[in-house]
């Protein structure tokens, strides 16, 4: 296979699992250039990486593995410049929002604000979870075991539910 | 908020993350060979710097040091036991330290993104507190730097002054060692002592990863805690 053929499969697997990308830069970077950089950085491991894929594994849990880590390390280089998160800056930006009723608007913007503001780990785990992950392949992503991935997982949806009642939502 | 309506909420939360619109990744995909080859340049120039610096460092502990044990050897008299001793100490433990720098070299060459993410990110986070290590088995000489010129004749003829100063001077220096050796550690990154000891940078640095080394052990263990 030459490069170009390699480019392209490439670019097939990466449009089948866009989706991961997208939703790690958005829940990793508050800030768009951060984003992008993230996606391009993302991009380029699995590009490098690409030649040591074991078929063995899961196409997807490579490709978490290698995004994830890579979102976190970016994180933590970043985290000194990053000022401080405001509601509205963790809005996300789409082209054709659909409608929503102003208080669900509301709840979704806290719920992301509360997303921003959870630990790296947790942030990474619950987003496995939003992405319908098993827990066996959370676990075989993440390092941890089945039970640990489904405690974790329980409290944070625990302690989102306690964020929003103190809010009264 | 009910169950219910915390998973609609996480849902919609989730369509949204998707229809974003910030990225590009066709263009980007396509664009890769350059993308690439700047990346590698960049990544290149790093990682080559560090691995040169700390080969360098290696190589140089390890002539260093094996020079100072051959000097320990070769001067062991009673009329020099003291020089044999520190040569012989300080040359130990700069084997030591050159160990520690293979061994960095080693973790660099053997990092992976592909690990899951508890252990690659324990991985990038212990490489990058081993610099207390080398700095505190580095400190351990300290001593033998203040008193390889004494002789066991010397201390015989010695006026009222070598007691006076040269021997508290070995003491501080020999307490203040152990302190360090006893202190330098992760855990006290927080500390005032600790960033003027290595400088801001790194502080902030050594500190964010003791902070992420806590969250990893937290993550691990929560089962474990209840």
């Amino acid at each position: 296979m030459n490069t170009t053929q390699q480019k392209q499969a490439f670019l097939g697997l990466i449009e089948q699992n866009k989706g991961i990308i997208i939703k790690i830069c958005n829940s990793y970077c508050s800030h768009k250039a951060d984003r992008e950089d993230l996606a391009q950085e993302i991009i380029y491991q699995l590009w490098k990486s690409g030649h040591t894929f074991n078929s063995d594994y899961r196409f997807s849990t490579w490709m978490y593995r290698i995004a994830l880590n890579v979102a976190i390390s970016h994180f933590r280089k970043n985290k000194s410049e990053t000022k401080p998160i405001t509601l509205s800056e963790w809005h996300i930006e789409i082209e054709d929002p659909p409608e929503t009723s102003s208080e669900k608007e509301k709840q979704l913007q806290l719920l992301q604000l509360f997303i921003s503001q959870m630990k790296e780990l947790d942030k990474a785990l619950m987003l496995l979870w939003l992405e319908s992950k098993s827990y066996s392949e959370i676990s075989e992503i993440v390092g941890i075991t089945e039970t640990n991935v489904a405690t974790k997982l329980s409290r944070l949806k625990e302690k989102l539910k306690q964020q929003f009642a103190q809010l009264q939502l | 908020m009910k169950e219910q309506d915390l998973n609609n909420l996480l849902d919609m939360y989730n369509r949204r993350l998707e229809e974003t619109r910030v990225l590009n990744l066709q263009t980007w995909v396509l664009n890769l060979e350059n993308y690439t080859m700047i990346q590698k340049q960049k990544a290149n120039a790093k990682l080559k710097s560090l691995k040169l610096q700390k080969t360098i460092l290696a190589i140089l502990g390890i002539l260093y040091g094996a020079a100072m044990v051959f000097l320990g050897i070769v001067s062991m008299k009673w009329q020099t036991i003291f020089f044999s001793i520190c040569a012989y100490g300080i040359g130990v433990i700069t084997l030591i330290a050159a160990f520690v720098y293979f061994r960095q070299l080693y973790w660099i060459n053997r990092f992976n993104n592909e690990d899951n993410i508890i252990s690659a990110q324990e991985k990038i986070t212990r490489l990058q507190s081993s610099t207390l290590w080398v700095t505190r088995i580095l400190f351990l000489q300290t001593p033998f730097y203040c008193l390889w010129f004494v002789t066991p004749a010397s201390i015989v003829n010695a006026p009222l002054s070598f007691f006076l100063i040269t021997l508290p001077i070995a003491l501080l220096f020999t307490y203040a060692t152990y302190w360090l050796y006893k202190n330098i550690h992760l855990g006290n990154a927080h500390k005032k002592w600790f960033k003027i000891l290595f400088g801001s940078r790194e502080w902030t640095h050594l500190q964010r990863s003791q902070q992420f080394l806590d969250d990893i052990e937290e993550f691990r263990s929560s089962i474990a805690v209840r």
